[in-house]
């Protein structure tokens, strides 16, 4: 490997005053051989590294790989939606995850926003006349991922990653087989490989589902408008797609087969539920879908029912059904098998070192077994194996109190643990919740609701009050509770929090005012700011 | 062979752009305007050769503008129209767009051979 990395660098020299002798020389791989590359025990590999997936986590591993000299690979291959959508290189996040997810709900706050401009003096002829271009909303946000796309292959281009736009799959732990997209197959043999290889929508089992439904896969390049739309789901998926959609300004329900953000605080996730229905949204609890049919109009007859009365089928015609009901990790088209890897529960489970039960087979991001599906940790994780692997690094993966944010329309931000994982973890006695409704200044003048604008930290009972976790609900949650995971990392207590003064006039300050316990029954709600 | 076109600031481009019709790719460079076969611009220099050879590599059957963005004062102005211009929005010369289109090189992305090459030949 080092032998490879002098000749890149002096390679990488002679290229600015660049000859022809360079370029009959190079391949668009920089290999003017195959340069077998020797590792400590005699074997040779073509490969130091194969990355299967080019999403969040195969992309930082491949990038940071690259930096210790390594010769490394990137496959990446998106299987068309039954609607027929694809899309380039990135994964999930840049193309039909965070980035569009971000941008439509910014669209949907910006609509807000010129409602509420006009309380601040702005004068719009005709308010009622505002309204979404639904395909410029596309077209804006499909050239921005195209241009991420774009950026992201020159990248890997200039930092000598190889790209290959093909599926691949195991022969044995060290041959991985692609199939690219003009079917020509090759055969990579590596030292270390990475799966990386992300996950994708479920469809319900149901008539009709994927022959009528769409999932947020679709719903980012939509050529049509969506129009009234049915979620089924309410996972974060669900709610920020219903959230956007709807203040974007269709027609929107979303059906809850049991309850609202499994996993994360239940009081902070009916006050989300609660502050969308406030914004229009309807909610079906504790039902299912059970057939879509279309209609000669072309519009959508769902059929649903409530879990406890199953026989009594309520009927909704929309133009759209959405399915965020889970996601399946693509570990059927690895042939994981043939490397040995084990799989539980349709995942990959790994060890502190990001290692499956393979030996040079790694893995990282949402395929992994009970580890958060978020790109900050797979980009993370993905990092730290290439300094393992490349820089005998012995760092590991922190895992714990990763902040997080459903941008729902009014949006929850949260890091550290959830209300009731507290009291399981130390019991009911041993902790304090703090909380406190608050009133953004921002929301007075055009009259926006603040019923639901609501925070509270979660900390041991006694000493200076170890925080164990904290929750926002309100505007730019995200924002706000990125400096606090810092705070929560580095150990900071209620008695420091009390100590922090806050900036004026905030949101975020409410934190530093929390004084209420939820123990002492005193109502949390403000009687003003400034007091 | 490619086709090339060579036009003059931003108005006679607005106006050949408009105008231009064709099927082909259509690729622009924009550089900075040249006395005596050399441009105040030696980042623009530096990347003619690496931007010709690409061009007899890979470019055949497409379209190649070449846009004099004008002198330096001019280019420094941040309000220039070639700044401003929402489908040009340059920020450093030389830039290379595919016309309409995500691809594009910047600066000294231009003395690549192996990006270049890849901005010529991939498809999406």
């Amino acid at each position: 490997m080092i032998v490879l990395n002098l000749v890149k660098s002096s390679l990488l020299v002679a290229c600015r005053s660049a000859t022809n002798q360079y370029r009959h020389n190079i391949t668009s791989n920089l290999r003017l051989t195959t340069v077998r590359l020797f590792s400590s025990n005699g074997e040779s590999y073509e490969y130091d590294l194969v990355v299967i997936g080019g999403g969040s986590g195969g992309l930082a591993c491949a990038k940071e790989a690259v930096q210790f000299g390594a010769k490394v690979a990137v496959l990446d291959f998106v299987k068309p939606t039954p609607l027929g959508t694809k899309w380039g290189l990135g994964g999930t996040c840049v193309n039909v995850g965070c980035i569009p997810k971000k941008l439509m709900h910014q669209a949907s706050l910006l609509g807000e926003a010129i409602h509420d401009s006009q309380a601040y003096g702005w004068e719009i002829e005709k308010p009622e006349n505002v309204k979404i271009n639904w395909t410029k909303l596309t077209e804006s946000v499909q050239n921005h991922i195209k241009s991420v796309n774009w950026v992201t292959r020159v990248d890997l281009r200039d930092k000598k990653v190889e790209y290959i736009n093909g599926l691949g799959y195991f022969k044995d732990p060290h041959n991985v087989h692609v199939v690219l997209k003009n079917k020509t197959e090759r055969t990579l043999n590596t030292k270390y490989v990475v799966i990386a290889c992300g996950g994708r929508p479920n469809y319900p089992d149901i008539p009709g589902a994927v022959e009528f439904g769409i999932t947020s896969d679709d719903i980012f390049s939509l050529e049509r408008e969506p129009g009234k739309t049915l979620v089924v789901g309410a996972g974060y998926i669900g709610l920020e797609c219903a959230g956007f959609l709807k203040g974007i300004g269709y027609d929107v329900s979303v059906l809850v087969r049991s309850i609202i953000l499994r996993g994360f605080d239940q009081q902070m996730a009916e006050l989300v539920k609660a502050s969308m229905a406030e914004k229009g949204v309807e909610f079906q609890v504790g039902a299912k879908p059970l057939s879509v049919e279309k209609q000669d109009n072309g519009k959508l007859l769902v059929k649903w029912a409530f879990n406890d009365n199953p026989s009594d089928v309520k009927q909704d015609v929309v133009d759209t059904i959405l399915f965020a009901i889970g996601r399946h990790a693509l570990v059927e088209d690895m042939q994981l098998d043939r490397a040995g890897i084990k799989v539980i529960n349709g995942k990959i489970d790994v060890d502190v070192n990001s290692k499956t039960n393979v030996d040079n087979i790694y893995a990282v991001g949402d395929v992994l077994y009970k580890k958060p599906e978020l790109t900050p940790v797979a980009i993370n994780a993905g990092r730290i194996i290439a300094r393992h692997l490349f820089n005998n690094s012995k760092e590991v993966m922190d895992y714990e109190d990763v902040a997080t944010t459903v941008f729902s329309p009014l949006e929850y931000g949260s890091v550290g643990l959830s209300e009731e994982n507290a009291i399981s973890r130390h019991g009911e006695d041993n902790i304090e919740v703090y909380h406190a409704y608050y009133k953004p200044t921002e929301f007075f003048v055009p009259q926006r609701s603040v019923r639901y604008c609501y925070l509270k930290a979660v900390a041991l009972r006694e000493g200076d009050q170890k925080i164990l976790g904290m929750h926002f609900l309100g505007p730019a949650a995200g924002e706000i509770i990125q400096g606090f995971a810092a705070a929560l990392k580095s150990g900071i207590t209620m008695k420091i929090l009390k100590n922090t003064v806050g900036i004026h006039p905030t949101v975020a300050e409410e934190f530093t005012r929390l004084l209420i316990t939820k123990r002492s029954g005193v109502d949390p709600t403000p009687a003003t700011c400034c007091s | 062979m490619a086709e090339k076109h060579s036009v003059t600031g931003f108005d006679e481009f607005t106006e050949f752009i408009k105008n231009f019709k064709s099927d082909k790719i259509v690729n622009v460079l924009f550089t900075g305007e040249k006395a005596d076969g050399k441009s105040w611009c030696p980042d623009c220099n530096e990347a003619e050769g690496f931007v010709n050879d690409a061009i007899e590599k890979y470019a055949d059957n497409t379209v190649f503008v070449s846009v004099d963005v004008g002198n330096r004062e001019t280019w420094k102005d941040l309000k220039n129209p070639f700044r401003t211009d929402k489908d040009t929005n340059l920020m450093v010369i030389p830039t290379l767009i595919r016309w309409k289109n995500p691809q594009r090189l910047e600066g000294d992305q231009l003395c690549k051979p192996e990006l270049l090459q890849m901005f010529f030949t991939e498809e999406d």
